[in-house]
């Protein structure tokens, strides 16, 4: 029987459909009701549970995260730990999150509450050290809220209650995880219930090639990852499931790392854009993918959607393509047979939503070359909101100079076209030519007459163009001089006192 | 304990249960297992007449158990809450893309949802009407206009004039529609809806179901959020679970995923505002002319009030010697725009603003300076709808604020940084706000309280307004505390039902704690005055007054615990129950004339915001929000500021990212939290002053309060017009500025500033 454990308390889950989700789970069969639906599409964060686990083979567990449980298949969590508002802590026994929110008037319709509670605990959950929370910073305490909307308070003693619960935490901490005991040995049997959950690249070939054989649909429609977009046809479009393919388990797609010595970074396509974000922050430090990155979603959102999903999804406005289309990226397919092959970026994408995936194909691996400078790439956004927004338009430039001259240039966008795209003509215009003011007026001027983008309801095409040339202006400008332009130091604001009183 | 006083801050009553989880609202009461589960079906054209309706598919769907249309409404199947129009399912014409034809009671929501998929429908498309100017040239109207004027028509030497397209809102209140219906045993239906005007679910469901208000029970715990959305938009939830219920006798539940909330919802109106305005050199008003033309969408709902308080608020708080003020109805194939925060008021006041800042432009005037020599003042004290103003608190409050905000030296310091930058521009408003609290309709201003004091010394106060996140109960709660001197605990405040006060107004206009604290207070008194008698007759206690404080009652050398009184009152046979009322005073207005005294007073505040804009891009941040809010004597500080910061990053969200937007086609784009954007943490300015404006209200409002709810919102006009003057400072000439300044607009903005 398939379980997971929901508050410390094990879980049968019986029979699992695979359309179900977690939220609907929690709510409706457990009767745990504090966890809301504000709008069943991973955008208010009203549904937030933190997960953790399982371990993975090696018996690592990975770190608990928050996420949307609107959009979570209840089998993505199967043998892990769930953690919901009701194990946070009662009335009579509140979390330091609790009591601040409480003290600090942060609820007032208290619908999105239970929400923000998770956000925050799992963003104290995140802390490696005491002394980390207590140096949290308020730009720091809105990351860790971007995702949860409150239509009341308008925040400001919301992230009082963030900043003060962290320094009661960190004086006295609280647990709420137990490690769990479950071997990896031990696992639910899932494959009866149509939802499947591979373990091994290979496994994960010859399950799509069996479902293939009675299920006349395409890999793309069968494979599931963070579901932050495929969920969308269960939770908005109502589509029952029969059979799915979840991919986040299987161990060669969570790796990041060079393949082999000598070469560059290897991506595996189920890892989280949140893993992203901390290798780009820590082990492989470059300042254009960690800014994208913390505007990418939410954190719920990013700890549950997967670059290879971004990737192969094969919408014009997503963000990871241009960031690599600029840093000339190869993708590695594989089929069911377990045949693989490679394909550039730069010639995946056929036409809007037409990729060069085979019916019978998966998304494997991200390479990127050895020899790339982190520092060479800059890229910028641009959303009607800051936080949590689709992209108008975002542009990647990848630029090195020799001699006084640009030596290598890869510039890319998405939201100008009907797929993301390489813009070589300007890459030209710009090679082996002095990176100064004339040659960076020459690019922008160019750029507008080689953009084809539409009109929606994010933004005019006349606007995207517009902003477009204005980003690559900004980037080249920036390449330039060595300095960045911005509103301010980070999307973050850095911190000043918030003088709010009575 | 701690002391529950009105002035104190006690935490919101339900606050445990908000972050515990606890806290229920409708979704979430167990309901038993053959609960059946709403949806309904709809097209996508905006305007048409159905030509047939196959719903054989839509019956034969798996869990489904009940399918009606229009001609299965037992009663009738016009709710329109105050004319008629509003049909609950279209009958033979289609007015708007997503309008209900027709409805699914099935064993789960999903399977509801799966079903209404399956209906063929055919419609013989007409031509739809989709916005304002159309609908202006063909004289479609849902009421008819109106047109106040005061003095001399404006002559043709008029020095400014302009227009502005204003964009509605939509309410994204975190807990979507829903209402759960319950069949009992007497052909009689309880309720329980997420509503702010339970008597208007209660009259409408009895209505549908042609049975006596009697017959109907509606309750209403909580909200996850209102914002006006829920004053009539509630009732097509309720009454379409009764129906189904009725049918059944089963228990029914109708909860709106978001997204048919967002197509099938009302919405903030759209406003085409166009003015004139007449001024001498010093920048002073001699006579304006301002056209408000609304788009109500399909149907009246509540359009005919919301554009009068559009009306209201077109002069702000500024005189004007010669008006003409009027507002159109707009009908267009669209949802049917109903209540929103402000009502009207913030489309009124965001017209004459924009023109106050092209009026200091033309004048080559600080605006703040125009605003200030522009002010309802001793002599120019009337406004156009002919209300006489005696208070003139917005100078004080204006040059309060100016010094607080440092206003002066950073207009300075920022003209200083816009001529060193080039990518950055700097912007800095500061505007007022006054608003007119009291229901327009007159009737509306009426409130009731039950009180009940049970022999053990609790009490249970019950009153007709309902509870969005406002700290309305919380706010109750103290004001009985205070009258009886108890602590907190002692005081309980239970669901809003309407069979315990009947015939209450919708908890709206920002009255919720104005009316409903002096029905409570009035019912107060009325125990308070029992007590005194039996003091009198059955303690012979002396002919004073008894005194109620710490747990105690005091009269002359006498005095007895409260619970002890009460304990003793009962053994005496004294009815411990009363019912309080209150009828809001001196307050009457002529709509044909469009004179009178509509307001009981007036709430005032101001804003100072300070914006950085990108010059490529249009992007933008707000760096620097102050504000000074009158809220009289606070019954509630934390409450209040609560109210007054949320109130202006919800403001802040219209005017900036919140873009509501509908294709060619007449269908709603901005159709989900994916496109459409409110505000998140990050647009909580990081320098975010609030401060009270210490005054007591002068009129016997309950302890000098004033009314919070909706006022503050308008202090956000701060902030777009603090985009605009960063987009003048960008080029050389101020532009128009469309209204939400998403950065493409603040974008095109500067583009014509640089023009």
């Amino acid at each position: 029987m398939p379980t997971l454990e929901v508050n410390q308390q094990r879980v049968d889950t019986g029979i699992i459909a695979p359309h179900e989700s977690l939220l609907n789970f929690l709510r409706t069969t457990l009767g745990l009701t504090g966890t809301k639906e504000g709008c069943g599409s991973g955008d208010c964060g009203a549904c937030t549970v933190i997960v953790q686990g399982p371990a993975d083979a090696s018996g690592t567990l990975p770190p608990p995260i928050n996420l949307n449980s609107c959009i979570t298949p209840l089998g993505a969590v199967l043998d892990a730990q769930v953690l919901t508002v009701e194990g946070v802590g009662q009335p009579d026994n509140l979390h330091p999150v609790q009591a601040a929110m409480v003290s600090e008037h942060a609820s007032q319709c208290g619908f999105c509450t239970p929400g923000f509670v998770m956000s925050l605990v799992a963003n104290q959950l995140r802390a490696q050290t005491p002394d980390e929370l207590l140096n949290q910073t308020r730009a720091e305490a809105i990351e860790a809220i971007s995702g949860n909307l409150c239509r009341c308070t308008g925040y400001r003693p919301i992230l009082a209650a963030a900043l003060a619960s962290n320094q009661a935490v960190a004086k006295k901490p609280v647990t709420l995880f137990t490690p769990p005991d479950k071997s990896p040995e031990a696992r639910s049997p899932v494959a009866t219930t149509g939802y499947h959950q591979p373990t091994g690249v290979s496994e994960l070939a010859a399950t799509l090639g069996e479902i293939q054989q009675d299920h006349p649909l395409a890999a793309t429609d069968l494979l599931l990852a963070g579901t932050t977009d495929a969920w969308l046809n269960v939770t908005q479009r109502y589509a029952d499931l029969t059979q799915a393919i979840d991919v986040t388990r299987v161990a060669e797609l969570r790796r990041i790392g060079p393949a082999t010595n000598n070469a560059g970074l290897s991506i595996g396509a189920a890892v989280t854009h949140s893993e992203l974000l901390t290798h780009f922050e820590t082990l492989t430090s470059c300042p254009a993918i960690v800014s994208i990155l913390q505007r990418f979603g939410s954190p719920q959102v990013r700890n549950r959607g997967t670059i290879g999903g971004n990737i192969a999804n094969a919408s014009p406005i997503a963000d990871w393509p241009p960031l690599l289309l600029a840093l000339n990226a190869t993708l590695r397919l594989m089929d069911t047979d377990s045949n693989t092959r490679d394909v550039a970026l730069s010639e995946f994408y056929l036409d809007y939503k037409k990729t060069r995936l085979a019916a019978n194909e998966f998304l494997l691996r991200i390479d990127l070359p050895a020899d790339i400078d982190w520092r060479a790439l800059i890229a910028h956004k641009i959303s009607k909101r800051i936080e949590d927004d689709i992209s108008s338009t975002m542009g990647a430039v990848y630029l090195a100079q020799e001699h006084g001259k640009v030596s290598t240039c890869r510039i890319a966008f998405g939201g100008v076209a009907a797929t993301p795209v390489r813009l070589t003509n300007i890459e030209n215009l710009l090679l082996n030519q002095p990176l100064d003011d004339s040659a960076i007026n020459r690019a922008c001027d160019a750029m507008s007459e080689s953009l084809t983008p539409i009109s929606d309801v994010r933004a005019s095409a006349d606007y995207r163009t517009r902003a477009s040339v204005a980003v690559l202006r900004k980037a080249l400008t920036e390449l330039a001089s060595g300095t960045r332009h911005t509103l301010t130091d980070s999307p973050h604001h850095t911190d000043t006192t918030t003088g709010a009183s009575k | 304990m701690g002391d529950y006083q009105p002035g104190e801050s006690p935490t919101h009553e339900s606050a445990q249960g908000h972050v515990t989880g606890t806290a229920q609202y409708v979704d979430d009461i167990p309901l038993p297992a053959n609960t059946l589960h709403v949806a309904t079906g709809s097209v996508s054209t905006p305007a048409g007449v159905i030509q047939s309706l196959d719903l054989s598919a839509v019956r034969a769907a798996p869990g489904v158990v009940d399918v009606i249309s229009a001609e299965d409404i037992p009663g009738e199947r016009d709710i329109g809450p105050v004319f008629p129009g509003d049909v609950l399912l279209a009958e033979q014409t289609i007015e708007f893309s997503g309008q209900p034809l027709f409805a699914v009671a099935a064993s789960s929501l999903r399977a509801a949802q799966q079903a209404v998929r399956l209906a063929k429908v055919d419609v013989e498309p007409t031509t739809p009407i989709l916005d304002v100017d159309t609908a202006l040239q063909q004289g479609a109207f849902v009421l008819p206009s109106r047109t106040w004027e005061r003095g001399e028509k404006i002559t043709e030497q008029q020095l400014l004039s302009g227009s502005l397209y204003i964009r509605g809102q939509e309410h994204f209140y975190l807990e979507g529609q829903v209402a759960v219906a319950l069949p009992d045993d007497n052909g009689g239906m309880v309720l329980h809806s997420s509503t702010q005007h339970p008597d208007d679910v209660q009259k409408l469901v009895a209505r549908v179901l042609g049975l006596a208000m009697h017959s109907v029970r509606v309750t209403s715990r909580r909200m996850g959020g209102a914002f006006g959305g829920k004053e009539s938009q509630a009732a097509p939830l309720a009454c379409m679970a009764a129906i189904f219920a009725q049918r059944q006798q089963r228990p029914v539940k109708y909860r709106m995923p978001r997204h048919d909330d967002m197509l099938q919802t009302g919405k903030r109106h759209d406003f085409g505002s166009t003015y004139k305005l007449q001024f001498t050199e010093t920048g002073v008003l001699s006579s304006a002319e301002i056209t408000l033309n609304a788009k109500c969408g399909y149907s009246p709902d509540l359009s005919d009030g919301i554009v009068e308080r559009a009306m209201f608020h077109a002069n702000n708080g500024y005189y004007f010697p010669h008006a003409r003020i009027t507002g159109n109805r707009c009908k267009t194939n669209t949802v049917s725009n109903t209540a929103f925060r402000g009502f009207g008021g913030p489309q009124g006041m965001l017209t004459i603003e924009a023109a106050m800042d092209e009026l200091a432009d033309q004048c080559a005037l600080d605006p703040l300076e125009v605003r200030k020599r522009n002010l309802l003042r001793p002599g120019a004290n009337t406004t156009p709808y002919g209300q006489a103003i005696d208070h003139y608190v917005l100078k004080d409050l204006l040059e309060q604020l100016e010094q607080q905000s440092d206003y002066q030296a950073r207009q300075q310091a920022i003209a200083d940084y816009n001529t060193r930058t080039d990518w950055n521009k700097k912007g800095l408003a500061l505007t007022p706000v006054q608003f007119g609290i009291s229901f327009t309709a007159t009737h509306l201003n009426q409130a009731g309280a039950l009180l009940q004091v049970y022999r053990d010394g609790s009490i249970d106060i019950n009153h007709a307004g309902t509870e969005m996140g406002q700290g309305l109960h919380t706010k109750i709660r103290q004001i009985v505390a205070r009258a009886f001197g108890v602590p907190a605990d002692t005081v309980l405040h239970s669901a809003t039902q309407s069979d315990k006060v009947p015939n209450a107004s919708p908890t709206a206009a920002s009255s919720g704690s104005d009316m409903n604290g002096m029905a409570a207070l009035a019912a107060c008194d009325i125990i308070k005055s029992r007590l005194t008698d039996f003091a009198r007759s059955d303690l012979g206690w002396p002919e004073q007054p008894l005194s109620f404080s710490a747990g105690e009652v005091h009269c002359g050398d006498h005095s007895i615990s409260f619970k002890e009184l009460i304990a003793q009152a009962y053994m005496g046979r004294i009815s411990l129950s009363a019912q309080g009322f209150y009828r809001t005073p001196d307050i009457h207005f002529d709509k044909e004339q469009g004179h009178g005294t509509p307001f009981y007073y007036f709430a005032y505040g101001a804003a100072a915001t300070e914006v950085i804009v990108d010059v490529h891009t249009g992007e933008y941040r707000v760096e620097r929000v102050d504000i000074l809010h009158d809220v009289g004597n606070s019954l509630n500080p934390a409450i209040d500021l609560g109210q007054i910061e949320g109130a202006y990053i919800q403001g802040l969200g219209w005017l900036t990212t919140e873009e509501l937007l509908w294709n060619d086609a007449g269908q709603i784009s901005s159709n989900g939290p994916a496109n459409y954007k409110i505000p998140t943490a990050l647009d909580c300015p990081p320098v975010f002053n609030v401060n009270f404006f210490e005054q007591a209200n002068p009129q016997p409002t309950v302890h000098r309060s004033k009314a919070v709810g909706e006022p503050p919102l308008m202090l956000a006009i701060s902030a777009w017009c603090a985009l605009r003057q960063a987009c003048k400072a960008a080029g050389s000439r101020l532009p128009t500025l469309a209204a939400p300044a998403t950065p493409e607009a603040v974008l095109n903005a500067i583009q014509q500033a640089q023009s």
